[in-house]
């Protein structure tokens, strides 16, 4: 008799659970909000003066705070938003290389970062990736979107390669590692959503390269071709001219 | 002596101009080379160049707590593997490098594994699952792998005996390639 109402009360839950969709659902419903980026540690490995490119590593803590696995969401990104993991990169990067420690998954590479496919099982993950980009001149923005937020953002460069400027980023210290040198700027707290306008001036750029990025060839080949037609112009009004005062002679 | 006249002062400087134009296009062409773009995620495999500079060295911890340097291994060859336990090809290789020395460390070839971005408890538990016997060293914040221009895990740097780097190579190796790339690091020492 217990049994029979015990199965009864079972089978009235179970129809419930699958008429609310609470069953299907208890797996999805881990939101992207409950994704949290807790280090972003980017390095500066090597700034290229004749190619003038920087050589940039990143490595990312990442912690699914739910007790679910996150499964991300490609299906109507208009509807449910963009709920998947994604990493904001300067525009013009290249070579990108991601090694990560979350299940298998695909990479979306974007101009403007990449996305994971990856679910996110509850838990801390880690994440790497580099990249090459090129700077113009002596200097280097960099829009860096912190979709999941970030508790806290490390950036090191090596000493004398460039200043660095942004919001909440302020010089920590110098380390030393194997006599060389490095400087260390730290940031902490930002939102889900928040761009940190990473600033790199004064980088080391060789005479040559800096007066030919900051020329506009396009510009200098148009005033070039307008002087030009205006010497051929005069040529030839000057050769009018000479052959008028011949014949009038 | 010739006289200069209009014309040859016109014809003069229209070829200046456009010689100057040329110069400029030729300038302006390479100034925007595009670089060279592999749009495509982890492409750079294999053979790499060396962005350290030579006589980039290394002291960090060992699990022990003990201060091992570079310079330690003076007058071997030496391999040194920038790796993590969370990585996957890392995890692939780990067996392939554990083997390797077991054979190679007879032929006077070391073999120092620096985990990075890692933790104590999972390095050590990495170390027991594949009976690495070579040195493995902390690296906790990859300060070490900035300073060597690490771009991927894992990678390996293979230093002659005499302190300088060979050759570098990203990503996992078989044993035919370990052994491959070992040999040319001691005949690269021999030179």
């Amino acid at each position: 008799m217990k049994n029979k109402i015990s199965n009864k009360i079972f089978y009235l839950l179970f129809a419930f659970f699958i008429s609310t969709g609470s069953i299907l659902y208890a797996e999805s419903e881990v939101n992207i909000e409950d994704i949290v980026v807790n280090e972003y540690n980017m390095s500066i490995l090597s700034v290229d003066q004749n190619d003038q490119s920087l050589s940039v590593i990143t490595a990312v803590k990442i912690t699914n705070e739910n007790q679910n696995t996150f499964i991300p969401n490609f299906s109507d990104v208009a509807k449910t938003g963009m709920n998947f993991i994604r990493f904001s990169l300067p525009e013009g990067f290249y070579d990108l290389y991601v090694e990560t420690d979350l299940p298998s998954g695909n990479l979306i590479e974007m101009p403007q970062g990449f996305a994971l496919t990856s679910e996110i099982p509850s838990g801390s993950y880690n994440l790497i990736f580099s990249y090459y980009v090129k700077y113009k001149s002596s200097e280097f923005s960099f829009p860096l979107h912190f979709p999941h937020g970030s508790e806290s953002f490390k950036i090191i460069i090596p000493e004398k390669s460039g200043v660095i400027k942004g919001e909440k980023i302020s010089f920590d210290k110098n380390i030393e590692i194997s006599s060389k040198q490095f400087d260390e700027y730290l940031g902490k707290e930002y939102s889900k959503g928040e761009y940190l306008n990473l600033e790199m001036v004064d980088i080391p750029s060789s005479f040559v390269n800096k007066v030919s990025s900051s020329l506009n060839f396009q510009l200098i080949n148009f005033i070039v071709i307008i002087i030009m037609i205006n010497i051929i112009v005069l040529f030839f009004a000057l050769r009018f001219l000479k052959n008028k005062k011949n014949k009038n002679a | 002596m010739h006289k200069l006249s209009i014309r040859n002062i016109s014809i003069f400087i229209t070829i200046l101009f456009f010689l100057l134009f040329f110069v400029f296009l030729i300038i302006g062409t390479l100034s925007e080379k595009a670089p060279k773009i592999n749009r495509g995620v982890n492409t750079i495999m294999g053979e790499v160049g060396i962005s350290a500079p030579e006589g980039t060295k290394f002291a960090l911890q060992n699990l022990s707590g003990e201060i091992v340097k570079l310079e330690d291994f003076n007058g071997k060859p030496v391999v040194i593997d920038f790796w993590s336990s969370w990585c996957g090809p890392c995890i692939k290789e780990a067996k392939v490098l554990a083997d390797g020395y077991k054979e190679w460390k007879f032929r006077g070839v070391e073999f120092v594994g620096i985990a990075i971005w890692d933790e104590n408890k999972s390095i050590e538990a990495f170390i027991q699952n594949n009976d690495i016997q070579y040195e493995i060293l902390i690296d906790k914040e990859g300060l070490t792998a900035v300073n060597f221009g690490v771009i991927a895990v894992p990678e390996k740097f293979f230093v002659k005996s005499d302190g300088s780097f060979a050759f570098k190579i990203n990503g996992p190796l078989d044993m035919k390639s370990l052994d491959k790339y070992i040999n040319r690091l001691l005949e690269e020492g021999k030179e």
